[in-house]
């Protein structure tokens, strides 16, 4: 008993949550590309981006929400890219997103070593941090006040997020028009609602979502910048996208079982139990599903013969 | 014939020359914007791929990989499969050759052949689900082969953590393989070895197998014209399969003869993405095994030559990285460079920019959608 | 009863390529009335409901609407015009609902939000308006074929549609639907709204609209008064062109049955029966031509006994060995070749060279493969000797085979097909798009296979072509044989009325004889 309370305690949910975090942040972006119809592999890359121009930003004017900003609109700028080869040139959309990873780390890398002159990590007293919310009353419950307060402001925000999108994508106009391109491009083409254009838009909003992702990482998690330090979290958001079934509260749910393993894992291998295992959950299971359910859909659909007796067959 | 040979070089050979020549101005201009020499830059890098034999050495070994994994990543391509989880076969290929290269003891030219087969055998296996879910459910195969790229890592990483750990050794590695599972090095004092020779006899076996087999028309015709091929009795879902496993036994090969010829044991996270790097080299050859070696050479002379600028200039090697990336996008997309896609679209190019004589018409008639899947 | 013009469309020419669609059409449709436009398919109907909808662009003519000469140049433009259509296919998002596929591209709004009720509101009003009752919040994935149908109607009236071009609406629809159909386009048109009615379903036509056009080759063949007119001449109209070709052939020596197929069942690609029952004999020696408006089961037949599709029920025996779930290359080995209906998809790979399309099918084994090694010289030689045979004007061998006109690609299909030991050939629509000349010695060609033993089953929408070359009729309707027929007996009016389902021989006594 002791060692299990030692492992699954407050403090594990409370460290899944800020795991979860730039998987949820990336994810609720990447969900207006998945029900475009976009495969958004370059969330990675936006991802960095973000995190890069957050810290640097901060670092350059001491101001965190001016280095929110531009982690936004520097993700907003790899989804540019992304959306301009993917969606306007129309290279190969897997193609297009690789591209933009293997461009964003090295080129943040690049960018760290001409400007900082240093390599691997850019860490410094100058650089501001994501400012963490103490809840008035709830700070002081018992359980529920470590668990809900203290978090980094954009921790609620993500949360307060998963709202918005739910919104935005099934209450108004443009979330309309961004399933229905996704679902079925010619039949939005057909009442002068222009598919590129839509999903261009998509493309657009899960960068700045990514970015803000990015940001969470260096400026929230770690409070500084560390070269990839992405490292697939933007793969697993897809993963959780998809796990989730591409709904906004589905794609929550997902990032905090993500979030939950991984913490899980981090507790488990100071134990000295091999973490590797944990961590494949997300990427296991996310392949498990997509195969069942793309399984599922594949089943061929039966013919309904009429019965042999409505045939009129002696 | 010879309207044949203009058009294949043109198709093949001038697109990605002015993509490279395109981003390679564009590096020229971050260089010049952050006050430096962007020609001596260069040259430093020309200097360092090929500038003597060290340097060339360094280029062929660094491109044998790459070059491996790009094969490994056309041949799923051609068929119309993005096989993405070449690093996935690599890694367990790689640790597939390291079992058998340290637990086995053989005369060398039978371990040789038997560890390359175990690796080969296991790359396979691994591409082999995911390529299953695609022929027949038409599951995504992008995202689950990404997705399986980090179970096989950390897989692989969990064994030479635990299981097979060398306690010896400071860093996450298993013991050394035996001697005679060595490739032979032949450029000595360089680490050139005969995974070179592997990576030729693979391209042109591909190149063999894809234009002179049965088999190889019916990648080619699924790839292009999946509605053609079962038209013509191809079993495309079969096809897909073998052409998948095709891919993963070579992407397990490409991390065979790491460990075989540089590393000799296996080590965490040993490839720096090598089965990516050979999508971006295929992607760069438009899929042709032949081409390939020529985009991998490219590749390897690229980052020994960045890596050579980087410590003798005040020039970072990761812009060259970044420009890859560049490359790609100019390579790939449809639209730009369109008329580098044939000699005749070339030469109306060339007429309309009143090179050539002549009065610039129509395109010839193109009835059937000309673009091609990456 | 003399209602002003709405829509009058002058001198319409409109090229795909050398096919002529459309050739000086003329047109003129009245307010408040139902104008049929009927014809073949590939008459030109379809091409010129796109050019009056702004999704093609005529090469010359012009269009007036409420008396102003208009330019058309989209279907946004044609919307605000009042210009609605009503797609073959339906356009409609699967898992959005009825309101929101409505109002989708013109979406009420409150503030920020998608006022939804406002879209439930203008559903219901032209629903109750002309009786086109539907669940607003249902899901159109959930919906039968007829209801999605009323929401595509309700989605152009919502968009304030005076004129609603209808393409083929029936074609979908159960008989019973079809009635609920006729009843909301009588009331619409009662509420003066006007109505263009495609369709190749004569009795329908006579049922429903005030006027007809009959359109052939690009041409208008009538323009009639409903009340004036009656099938037969319809039928004629449609179909009986002035003889073009005649194939010079000798009577069939019909052999040993090469082909049996009892009770065959097939479905469509969403599910549902598209061959329903069918059963025939195809005999050595014999070309059993298969007419019949397109869309009734004949792609599906084809698919089925090429191994394409998979067969629902039934037998199919080629000299008493069953075909049924052999693969496509069995089939091929059995010595089926098979003509597809769509060269272009289907039939070849733009892509590859003339030379690989020339071997699709034949590269696995002899003679141009051996132990799964391609001998391309082989293969080179062969085709060289088949582009000169059957006279394929082409560059080099090595070319792609995208660089083909219409009529030399389909030689090398027939050139392909032809060429392979196989006494059973599926043709399907062998000559569509193509040229005079390649039409007759694509013909020639079918009869000398005949003569040479072969048992041919031609599958054509050109009943001309059927007509000519066929020493045997079955006509299919709706997945169905409604008539056996002798084609010099028979006429192109009396395969029209059995084409259209208008008449129907009793063949079941006769097909039960066959599959016994």
């Amino acid at each position: 008993m002791g060692f299990l309370s030692n492992i699954l305690n407050l403090g594990l949910v409370v460290a899944g949550i800020r795991i979860a975090i730039p998987i949820l942040l990336a994810g609720l972006g990447g969900l207006f590309t998945l029900q475009a119809n976009i495969l958004n592999i370059g969330m990675e890359g936006m991802m960095l981006f973000g995190a890069w121009a957050g810290v640097f930003v901060s670092y350059m004017t001491g101001s965190v929400w001016l280095a929110l900003l531009a982690a936004v609109g520097v993700g907003l700028l790899a989804a540019v890219i992304f959306g301009l080869f993917g969606v306007r040139y129309r290279c190969n959309i897997i193609v297009a997103g690789m591209g933009l990873n293997l461009f964003a780390g090295a080129f943040t890398m690049y960018l760290l070593r001409s400007i900082f002159r240093t390599r691997g990590s850019l860490s410094d007293p100058r650089i501001v941090g994501v400012p963490t919310l103490t809840l008035p009353v709830i700070d002081k419950i018992p359980f529920l006040g470590p668990l809900l307060s203290g978090h980094s402001l954009l921790v609620y925000v993500a949360f307060v997020l998963v709202a918005v999108v739910h919104y935005f994508l099934y209450r108004t106009p443009t979330g309309l028009r961004i399933r229905a391109v996704g679902e079925h491009a010619e039949a939005a083409r057909s009442v002068g609602v222009d598919p590129a254009r839509v999903q261009f838009l998509a493309v657009l909003i899960s960068g700045a979502f990514s970015g803000l992702a990015g940001a969470y990482l260096s400026l929230a998690q770690l409070r500084m910048f560390v070269e990839n330090m992405v490292s697939g979290r933007g793969f697993i958001a897809l993963a959780a996208i998809y796990f989730g079934r591409g709904t906004p509260v589905g794609t929550l749910v997902a990032a905090l079982i993500f979030g939950l393993a991984e913490a899980l894992s981090m507790r488990l291998q100071t134990l000295g139990f091999p973490s590797q295992f944990m961590l494949m959950i997300p990427y296991v299971v996310t392949v498990a599903v997509l195969i069942v359910v793309s399984r599922l859909a594949a089943v061929p659909r039966r013919l309904k013969l009429p019965s042999f007796t409505e045939e009129a067959r002696e | 014939m010879p309207k044949k040979i203009a058009d294949f070089l043109l198709r093949n050979l001038l697109r990605p020359l002015l993509a490279i020549l395109a981003a390679l101005a564009i590096g020229a201009f971050i260089i010049l914007l952050s006050q430096q020499n962007p020609l001596e830059a260069y040259s430093k890098m020309l200097f360092g791929a090929f500038g003597n034999f060290y340097r060339l050495a360094e280029t062929l070994e660094r491109s044998i990989p790459v070059t491996i994994a790009g094969l490994g990543a056309a041949v799923a391509f051609t068929s119309g499969v993005f096989n993405v989880g070449i690093e996935g076969s690599l890694y367990l290929g790689a640790f597939a050759a390291f079992l058998v290269g340290n637990k086995l003891s053989l005369p060398a030219p039978i371990h040789i052949p038997m560890t390359l087969a175990a690796s080969m055998l296991v790359g396979a296996a691994w591409a082999f689900p995911p390529g299953y879910a695609r022929a027949r459910y038409k599951a995504d195969e992008t995202v689950t082969t990404i997705l399986l790229n980090y179970v096989a890592i950390l897989f692989t990483s969990y064994l030479v953590a635990i299981p097979f750990k060398d306690l010896t050794a400071g860093t996450q590695q298993t013991p050394p393989i035996h001697p005679t599972a060595y490739l032979p090095r032949f450029l000595p004092p360089s680490r050139v070895h005969a995974g070179l020779f592997l990576a030729i006899a693979v391209a042109i076996f591909l190149y063999w197998l894809l234009h002179r087999t049965s088999l190889g028309y019916d990648i080619r015709m699924t790839g292009l014209n999946p509605s053609f091929a079962e038209y013509a009795g191809v079993d495309v879902p079969r096809t897909m399969i073998r052409a998948m496993l095709i891919s993963g036994a070579i992407g397990g090969l490409a991390g065979a003869v790491q460990v075989m010829g540089i590393l000799y044991r296996f080590i965490d996270g040993f490839s720096p993405g090598y089965g990516f790097d050979g999508i971006m080299v295929s992607l760069l050859a438009r899929n042709h095994p032949l081409g390939i070696l020529l985009a991998g050479l490219f590749y390897g002379a690229l980052q020994t030559g960045a890596a050579y600028m980087d410590r003798t200039t005040a020039v970072p090697k990761e812009l060259l990285t970044s420009l890859v990336a560049v490359i790609i996008f100019f390579v790939t997309a449809e639209g730009l460079f369109a008329f580098a896609q044939s000699s005749e679209a070339f030469r109306e190019k060339l007429r309309r920019w009143h090179i050539l004589p002549g009065k610039s018409g129509k395109g010839g008639g193109e009835r059937w959608d000309s673009s091609q899947t990456s | 009863m003399a209602q002003e013009e709405l829509v009058r469309l002058e001198g319409i020419e409109k090229s795909f390529g050398s096919v002529r669609a459309n050739r000086s059409v003329n047109l003129t449709v009245r307010r408040g009335t139902i104008h049929a436009l009927i014809g073949e398919n590939g008459a030109g109907k379809t091409t010129l409901m796109k050019i009056l909808f702004g999704l093609e662009r005529p090469d010359a003519g012009s269009i007036y609407y409420a008396g102003r000469k208009v330019e058309i140049t989209s279907p946004q433009q044609a919307m605000a015009l009042g210009i609605g259509m009503v797609h073959q296919h339906f356009m409609l998002v699967p898992s959005l609902t009825v309101a929101e596929n409505v109002v989708l591209g013109h979406e009420p709004q409150q503030g920020l939000h998608l006022d939804r009720q406002a879209a439930r509101r203008l559903v219901q009003e032209i629903a109750t308006r002309y009786g086109l009752a539907v669940d607003p919040d249902a899901r159109v994935r959930d919906l039968s074929v007829g209801l999605e149908q009323r929401v595509e109607i309700i989605k152009a009236l919502s968009r304030g549609a005076e004129l609603l071009i209808l393409d083929e609406p029936t074609a979908v629809l159960t008989p019973q639907e079809t009635e609920e159909l006729f009843r909301v386009l009588k009331s619409m048109v009662a509420q003066g709204k006007t109505l263009i009615f495609i369709s190749h379903k004569l009795k329908e036509v006579l049922a429903i609209s005030d006027a007809i056009t009959v359109m052939r080759a690009g041409e208008v063949v009538g323009n009639l008064k409903t009340a004036e007119t009656n099938e037969a001449e319809l039928a004629r109209l449609m179909v009986g062109r002035p003889v073009l070709l005649r194939v010079e052939k000798g009577d069939a020596r019909p052999g040993q049955p090469a082909l049996e197929v009892r009770d065959l069942w097939v479905a469509d690609r969403r599910g549902l029966p598209a061959v329903r029952g069918l059963s025939f004999t195809l005999r050595r020696g014999e070309i059993l031509g298969i007419a019949g408006v397109e869309g009734n089961g004949q792609t599906e037949l084809v698919e089925a006994l090429s191994g394409l599709r998979s067969i629902e029920r039934g037998e199919v025996e080629k000299d008493g060995r069953s075909l049924k779930g052999l693969s496509v290359a069995a089939i091929r080995r059995a010595g089926v070749a098979h003509i597809p209906e769509d060269r272009f998809r289907r039939g070849l790979c733009g892509q590859a060279t003339i030379l690989e399309n020339m071997i699709a099918g034949e590269h696995y084994g002899m003679p141009f493969a051996r132990r799964g090694i391609i001998d391309w010289k082989e293969a080179a030689a062969f085709t060289e000797t088949l582009v000169k045979e059957y006279r394929i004007k082409i560059g080099s061998i090595y070319d792609p085979a995208s660089s083909l006109s219409g009529g030399n690609a389909q030689k090398l299909v027939v050139a392909r097909e032809f060429s392979r030991a196989a006494d059973v050939l599926l043709v399907s629509q062998p000559t569509r798009g193509v040229d005079i000349g390649a039409i007759e010695f694509i013909h020639r060609s079918l009869v000398a296979k005949r003569d040479a033993g072969a048992a041919i089953l031609l599958v054509s929408a050109d009943l001309q072509e059927v007509l000519s070359l066929s020493d045997r009729i079955l006509v299919l309707y709706e997945g169905e044989f409604t008539a056996e027929l002798d084609p010099k007996t028979t006429s192109e009016e009396e395969i029209g009325l059995y084409m259209s389902g208008a008449r129907r021989m009793d063949l079941r006594a006769k097909a039960g004889g066959i599959s016994a």
